[in-house]
């Protein structure tokens, strides 16, 4: 058992900092990206801020002082969240270097998660002079207290892990098909409605926003924004915690049973 | 008008140094790569200088990394050098005026000109655009080349689905379309087989026959320079180490001879030289350069000799020892 | 003028060669439509979140914000039809070392560039942009055929702006080699900001959308015209830095060509 598990910790250490120093060389570019990608939320931040203002301080129960943090710390959890696309499946297969992965006795995702952390390393550190900026530019007003932090720091753990389990999943498809970009195009699209990246789920009407919380996208991505961004209680980031656990074991459960049919289907048609 | 000189190409004391970045490995290392970058200087090409005249075929030899390449970019415009001069068809090719491009044609064995997922011919038309040629002219040439070169079933199948072999036809005719006055070709025969080698080598020869136009040809096989070329430059670590005929470069470079004699009776010659074979009464010998003569003496006085030859080793040999610092003179 | 007519020549022989390529793939029809559908709906639903709190956001009434809508899906279009294509075949070409194939042709290498790829489907959002800006155009009170004049003769302005933007953002390819994902990237993130008339972002922020993304004023400027906000001085303004833009993008990518070629500066 320790064994087993002192093989895989030695695992994600090695390929972690193969990823950290393969990603180093592209510094440069994936930092001008980092500032590209600010359009969106800055957008959606000073939009939303006007909206709050012409109300007189508030939209969807939120002050502007809160949409700001919202937006802000939205930059951030992107980049945590941040995962090796679907469409890598079918390049893999296409190339040939899913039969060499399936030849080693670990399993391909954790390879995916292992190189993904060695890149966090690097993104980390990029973000926070971008996150500095916007800070001192827009002025958050960030919730520091312990339970805040640390269930920040939990949630987009579970949140990284669950936005990677749903790109693996998405990924199967490409056992099966070789429209798997048509299908990326549904879930992002799904995800920028449902996951609180477009805009935080109180700004929906009742329904919409209830109905989103109980989905997945909402744990992978806004859920985290929030314990930072709103007032919570500890045990309403504890419940949605769990919530996100929970999500997580079910997706890996779901994976488990479709993985072992696609490498079924894999050997069977390309032997 | 401009005067037209003998000399397609003249070259004068042509440099090229790129600054390559250094990169270490280590994770330490990646982290300090982070904050400060180091370059050293590469000299590709170092001080060259040749004239390459009207309807000439010359072939540039020389191992991987030797500055070849550099040299024919250079040529043809691609790159600036950083020191020395060239001009080519009565241009500086790294000005790249339009209508000195018109007048040559650049086809590099690893890298493709035409589109990828439709027809040449449709590629051929582009190109007609591009240059400018006039239709009526342009029918014709390519008529001439399709019939010639045998590609009336290639031409209309897209790129994509060719081998390489017939993509390289292909892409030899596209550059051809333009009547170019120079070509160059960078390694035009690497990775295809030996009948389709041959092929395209008729090809290169029968343009220059017809149009003569001067051809610049870059090739580790041996077989492209001894078929196409009398005039062979060899590069080597961005320095021109020969310049002048092939069969000059045996002469100058190689180190030994190899000496075929048949006896009435077998013997052991190992005394006069290195036995390469012996078969029976035939031995073949390696001696150096120098006392061939005086061995070749020795076994008619001493050895009762039915049939003797004296030769040079292979080009491909001398070629290789040259390369390995062997034989530097 | 013979260069210029082999030039022109040269365009259409090469628009004529993607065309013929991108109608063999028709698949890329309907992923380019459902895109299309997808954009409009987060556009539409987006703007109707907005106006569910307010009547008016920074004096643009519902109708009014849906022209921008149409206005940045137009733009989208060309975006994505012409100038991301193009882009990423440059610095693939570029990162591949098959860029040569472009110095090497008698034609200005910019034409060579610009006319490279050409995605068909991907110029959806083009009539489907002109559609809502149709339809919510009508809807604005007191719109008549000048202000259509007007819009329409400022669009060859905004596509200005954005070749010129894209342009050197490309150019930026000859010194940043490894390039091309993150400026895929890029270009959808800055055009977001389009999707709002200038006047919504703060004063230092308009400066950015203006100076360094242009997608700002490209899309606000025809949009205004059309809702009876764009004066004379401003638009002559914008003409004036559509060809600043054009100019300065050329001129830039001329020194990436020498330095690409290794000339010392």
């Amino acid at each position: 058992m320790i064994a087993t598990a002192s093989r895989y910790l030695d695992f994600y250490r090695a390929t972690s900092a193969l990823g950290f120093k393969s990603f180093i060389h592209y510094r440069g570019a994936f930092f001008l990206g980092m500032i590209g990608f600010l359009g969106e939320p800055v957008v959606y931040l000073v939009v939303w801020s006007q909206v709050a203002e012409a109300q007189g301080g508030s939209v969807g129960g939120l002050t502007i002082d809160q949409v700001v943090t919202y937006y802000i710390v939205w930059t951030l959890v992107r980049n945590l969240t941040s995962f090796r696309s679907p469409l890598s499946w079918q390049n893999r297969i296409a190339e040939g270097s899913l039969s060499d992965q399936l030849l080693r006795p670990i399993h391909p995702l954790h390879d995916d998660y292992a190189g993904d952390l060695g890149t966090k390393f690097v993104i980390v550190p990029l973000w926070v002079p971008i996150g500095v900026a916007l800070g001192l530019v827009f002025r958050p007003s960030l919730d520091l207290s312990v339970p805040a932090v640390t269930g920040f720091a939990v949630a987009v753990v579970l949140a990284w892990i669950l936005r990677g389990m749903m790109f693996s999943l998405v990924g199967l498809a490409a056992f099966r098909t070789t429209r798997v970009s048509g299908l990326m195009q549904v879930f992002l699209a799904i995800e920028l409605l449902l996951s609180g990246r477009l805009v935080p789920l109180s700004f929906y009407p009742d329904a919409l926003a209830t109905a989103a919380e109980w989905l997945p996208w909402y744990r992978s991505f806004g859920f985290a924004i929030e314990v930072a961004s709103l007032p919570m209680t500890g045990r309403e980031i504890l419940v949605g915690l769990g919530a996100s656990v929970g999500w997580v074991v079910a997706l890996i459960a779901l994976y488990a049973v479709l993985w072992r049919r696609a490498v079924r289907h894999y050997s069977a048609v390309s032997g | 008008m401009h005067e037209t000189s003998a000399a397609a190409v003249e070259v004068r004391d042509l440099t090229k140094t790129f600054r390559v970045p250094v990169r270490e490995s280590g994770v330490r290392q990646a982290v300090k790569s982070l904050f400060k970058r180091e370059f050293r200087d590469v000299r590709a090409v170092d001080g060259i200088s040749f004239v390459v005249d009207q309807g000439e075929m010359v072939g540039f030899l020389g191992p991987n990394g030797a500055g070849k390449t550099t040299t024919l970019k250079m040529l043809a415009g691609l790159l600036y050098p950083t020191a020395g001069e060239a001009s080519v068809l009565g241009s500086v090719p790294w000005e790249r005026e339009h209508g000195f491009l018109r007048r040559i044609g650049m086809v590099a064995g690893n890298r493709r000109q035409l589109a990828w997922d439709v027809p040449a011919v449709d590629s051929y038309e582009t190109r007609r655009a591009i240059y400018g040629i006039e239709r009526g002219r342009f029918r014709a040439t390519l008529d001439e080349l399709i019939e010639r070169f045998a590609i009336g079933d290639l031409v209309t199948k897209p790129v994509r689905n060719l081998s390489l072999g017939e993509r390289m036809k292909v892409e030899l005719v596209g550059v051809l379309l333009h009547e170019p006055q120079l070509l160059f070709l960078d390694e035009p025969t690497i990775g295809l087989d030996v009948s389709t080698q041959t092929v395209l080598r008729d090809f290169v020869a029968d343009y220059n026959r017809r149009t003569g136009a001067a051809i610049m040809l870059t090739s580790h096989y041996m077989a492209d320079i001894e078929a196409l070329t009398e005039r062979v430059v060899v590069i080597a670590d961005g320095v021109l180490i020969h310049d002048g005929l092939l069969s000059e470069l045996t002469d100058r470079f190689s180190v030994e001879r190899r000496i075929d004699v048949t006896l009435a009776e077998p013997a052991d010659l190992s005394a006069y030289g290195e036995v390469a074979t012996e078969a029976g009464p035939k031995v073949s010998l390696r001696v150096a350069r120098a006392e061939a003569a005086a061995v070749t003496a020795r076994l008619f006085a001493e050895q009762a000799v039915v049939d003797l030859t004296v030769e040079d080793p292979p080009i491909e040999e001398t070629i290789e020892a040259l390369f390995e610092g062997d034989a530097r003179p | 003028m013979r260069r210029v007519s082999a030039g022109l020549g040269s365009v259409a022989a090469l628009v004529r060669l993607r065309v013929q390529h991108e109608l063999q793939y028709r698949g890329n029809l309907f992923v380019h439509v459902f895109q299309s559908l997808v954009d409009l709906a987060v556009g539409l639903f987006t703007v109707w979140l907005v106006y569910r709190n307010v009547d008016e956001l920074n004096g643009w009434t519902e109708s009014e914000l849906l022209v921008v809508v149409g206005m940045y899906l137009m733009l989208d279009g060309i975006i994505s039809g012409q100038l991301n294509p193009n882009v990423l075949a440059f610095t693939r070409d570029i990162r591949e070392g098959t860029f040569d194939f472009a110095l090497l042709a008698p034609i200005d290498e910019q034409l060579m560039i610009g006319t490279r790829e050409f995605n068909l489907w991907g110029m959806i959002n083009l009539p489907v942009g002109a559609i809502v800006v149709a339809v919510a155009g009508s809807r604005v009170p007191g719109v008549g055929l000048l202000d259509v004049v007007y819009f329409l003769s400022m669009i060859p302005v905004a596509v200005a702006l954005l070749y010129s933007f894209f342009l050197a953002v490309a150019t930026s390819a000859f010194w940043l080699v490894n390039i091309d994902e993150i400026l895929f990237r890029v270009f959808q993130s800055a055009t977001y900001a389009g999707r709002w008339p200038l006047g919504i972002y703060p004063r230092w922020l308009q400066g950015t959308l203006t100076a360094i993304v242009p997608i700002g004023l490209a899309v606000t400027v025809p949009s205004a015209a059309l809702t009876d906000r764009l004066d004379r001085w401003s638009a002559l303004a914008a003409v004036g830095v559509a060809v600043l833009a054009l100019v300065g993008s050329r001129r830039l990518f001329r020194r990436g060509i020498r330095s690409y070629s290794g000339a010392s500066a």
